[in-house]
């Protein structure tokens, strides 16, 4: 016995309306698209892994940008190994300029595109809601302040301690190279450039606080 | 005489009050450095440190006074070696300033990273981690391999890494640091537990004695788990007073009353070690025996 299409359509858009109203400003800081809405995410993500095509999709974008950052960074001098702290910030923020500059036009969700977004905010929110959750999370949010302003293309805020990261959902990303690291800032979950100390993508409402 | 008695009353006053300060003040011990014998692996233990302020000075300070009187070759830190800004400055200020003593000494130090310190600093050459978030160096003397963690970012190579380390090392011991204890009685932030189920069936299998961990910012020796004794060396430079739980059923010793540091030196099967406080009290000391010492 199926049921009929139009009252699924009904109920997601009710759900969808119903969800939307308890946030006051859901997603301030990330362009959201009824596709990628944490709401309805979190439902599908919870069904199981990613296409292997987003995954593949997902590793093709870094893998780009891997390039673009070593092409953008092929002008500046190699760091020997006996390089002083001003020598190591000089290329950092050398580095940084170069990308940022390389990819000026970069949007938010240009490397997690939203069906990877979906994946990751359904793969968070599991392995949160585990038996191990609640001290996986108090580790997670462990001086990892809220309300820091992130964007694409800026230096990983100074001040702000870098977030331990849980090992189950390490282990259930995607694999980076060895130029990217995934952190939390917040409950956001940032691609972080660690050579050039940028944000390269994100993803907004990964978990409830 | 009026202004007789005043003066005596007054001397009785100041008589009565240097005694209850010197007995309120704590008379720093003489750091009787352990064992102390040549042919030793002598280190020291420091976590949290790198603040820049008063407090974290004044500990190095009694870290280079304990290092004249036992002259450790090697300092292993477990993270949060810089807090705060990283710039080129702070590594002076926060470091090599604090330090200069040991550094012009000839210690060798070896990092390991905490969640405060930028990746960076896996390639500023006085911390020798040779541009690696973790590694493995085999101690300069006696047989003793020490593998250095990255606890904020414990990714499935780097416990595939470790577990092939420790699979290959030949040496009686092995100790282990990083940040994240996964044993604390700590209010602030406590064992680290998603940690310690991908690590410590590692650490038990391949036979680590000691595990050194920081984070908490206090010092605390852990009544040993399956063997292993685990340290927490947080207050190298940071401090929370009164932040262990007096209850903890897991403590063999904590000490949240003041900075603190540990010396280690290793003979054989024995490590001896002394935690050593800002004023030089010696807060903790005993031996442990290596694991499958016979």
């Amino acid at each position: 016995m199926g049921i009929p299409r139009s009252s699924i359509a009904v109920a997601v858009t009710v759900l969808l309306f119903a969800t939307g109203c308890e946030r006051d400003n859901p997603q301030k800081d990330a362009p959201v698209t009824s596709k990628n809405s944490p709401q309805l995410v979190e439902r599908q993500a919870t069904i199981g892994s990613p296409d292997r095509s987003v995954v593949e999709e997902f590793n093709r974008r870094v893998n780009q940008y891997v390039l673009l950052q070593q092409q953008a960074g092929s002008s500046l001098k190699k760091l020997s190994t006996k390089a002083t702290p001003e020598e190591i910030d000089a290329n950092q923020r050398a580095l940084l300029a170069l990308v940022a500059k390389a990819r000026a036009d970069i949007k938010q969700g240009d490397i997690f595109v939203p069906d990877m977004q979906t994946f990751i905010r359904g793969l968070v929110r599991r392995v949160l809601s585990g038996p191990d959750g609640g001290k996986m999370k108090s580790s997670l949010m462990d001086e990892n302040p809220m309300g820091v302003k992130i964007a694409v293309n800026d230096r990983y805020p100074d001040t702000i301690p870098l977030s331990t990261m849980p090992p189950d959902i390490l282990a259930a990303l995607p694999k980076l190279p060895d130029e990217l690291e995934y952190r939390f800032v917040g409950n956001r979950l940032i691609l972080l450039d660690t050579k050039a100390h940028l944000i390269v993508d994100f993803v907004s409402d990964t978990f409830d606080i | 005489m009026p202004v007789r008695r005043a003066s005596a009353l007054l001397a009785v006053v100041l008589a009565v009050a240097l005694t209850v300060a010197a007995n309120q003040t704590p008379t720093p011990d003489v750091v009787v450095a352990m064992p102390n014998k040549e042919g030793s692996l002598k280190f020291g233990v420091l976590g949290d440190f790198g603040m820049g302020d008063q407090r974290q000075y004044q500990m190095a300070e009694q870290i280079v006074k304990t290092w004249q009187a036992f002259k450790f070759p090697l300092m292993i830190t477990v993270g949060d070696n810089l807090y705060g800004s990283e710039r080129p400055q702070d590594f002076r200020s926060k470091f090599e300033d604090p330090y200069k003593a040991l550094l012009d000494g000839g210690v060798v130090v070896q990092a390991s990273l905490g969640n405060h310190d930028a990746r960076e600093q896996k390639d500023y050459k006085p911390f020798h981690m040779n541009g690696q978030l973790y590694y493995s160096f085999k101690a300069p003397a006696q047989n003793v391999r020490f593998f250095a963690l990255e606890s904020t970012y414990p990714v499935p190579e780097q416990i595939v890494w470790f577990e092939k380390e420790l699979k290959n090392s030949n040496e009686d011991w092995k100790i282990v640091f990083f940040h994240h204890p996964l044993y604390s009685s700590a209010g602030r932030h406590g064992s680290d537990t998603s940690l310690r189920q991908k690590l410590e069936p590692l650490l038990v299998q391949y036979n680590v004695s000691v595990v050194f961990n920081g984070h908490d910012h206090v010092y605390e020796r852990i009544k040993p788990q399956q063997g292993i004794t685990y340290f927490v060396c947080g207050s190298g430079g940071q401090f929370a007073g009164g932040d262990l739980d007096p209850k903890s059923p897991i403590t063999a010793k904590g000490y949240d009353k003041d900075n603190a540091f540990l010396i280690a030196e290793i003979i054989g099967d024995d490590l001896t070690f002394n935690t050593v406080s800002k004023t030089g009290q010696i807060v903790d000391s005993g031996v442990i025996k290596r694991r499958g010492a016979k």
